[in-house]
């Protein structure tokens, strides 16, 4: 599976959570990656549109009373996997980096 | 302050035309309300300059292909790039320039810039009215 981008990344774990309209991802994606990654406006839309392009993502209906003139999202089965499959693999980059003791151990 | 923030998303609605339309048709009311959420919860400084850097990392490759953008705004930041560098040059030899004549200066490199642009759209325009002749041989 082709790795993500940063932002892809954040958008897809920021609605692991549940649905969400593009300005609570854009806030959670920034909580997320403890203001590491700056996600504007137009990078959480171009982002969002190429998600919605490669049904990682789709768009459903918003809540009772929410505000109707944003768009909700929900994470599709095949952006799971995406998620998923980024995450073992920053999990084993850990492992290898972790065997290379790049980092003191704690402790030491 | 309210005025002010109010004036900075009618300035980044109008700055969103250099998007690609897709993008806006499909997502422009959005992307301002996120713009304007943003600022009153970020502040101007910051959410400006996060837009400013999202220009050159999203909407300028988002419009690589797009030759009516891409040539006027090529010969815009040529033109612009020259001028101020005669510029610079000019205020570093006339020391005694007055403020005045320094902004004149600048505005002067901004109009020839601009124009540069205009005649580089223009001649865009009249090139994608020709049509290519491809010689055959057989």
């Amino acid at each position: 599976m082709e790795q993500l981008a940063p932002a892809a990344f954040l958008i897809l774990f920021a609605l692991a959570s549940g649905d969400k309209h593009g300005y609570a991802i854009m806030q959670e994606a920034r909580k997320l990656s403890d203001s590491g990654v700056q996600i504007g406006p137009a990078t959480l839309y171009t982002t969002i549109q190429r998600l919605l392009e490669s049904d990682r993502i789709r768009e459903v209906p918003g809540p009772e009373g929410g505000d109707t003139r944003r768009r909700y999202y929900r994470l599709t089965s095949a952006g799971k996997a995406a998620l998923n499959s980024e995450i073992a693999r920053m999990e084993a980059l850990v492992k290898k980096s972790k065997g290379l003791r790049l980092r003191p151990a704690e402790g030491s | 302050m309210k005025g002010l923030l109010q004036f900075s998303t009618w300035m980044y609605r109008k700055l969103l035309f250099v998007y690609p339309e897709d993008l806006r048709r499909e997502f422009g009311s959005e992307i301002v309300l996120a713009f304007a959420a943003d600022l009153e919860e970020s502040g101007l400084l910051r959410v400006w300059r996060c837009a400013l850097r999202e220009l050159v990392t999203v909407a300028l490759p988002g419009q690589a292909g797009n030759p009516f953008f891409l040539s006027p705004a090529l010969a815009f930041l040529g033109t612009a790039l020259t001028e101020s560098a005669l510029v610079l040059v000019g205020i570093h030899q006339l020391p005694h320039l007055s403020g005045a004549e320094i902004v004149s200066m600048w505005l002067a490199a901004l109009s020839v810039s601009s124009l540069d642009a205009c005649v580089a759209l223009v001649v865009t325009c009249f090139y994608s009215r020709c049509s290519i002749n491809v010689l055959r041989l057989d």
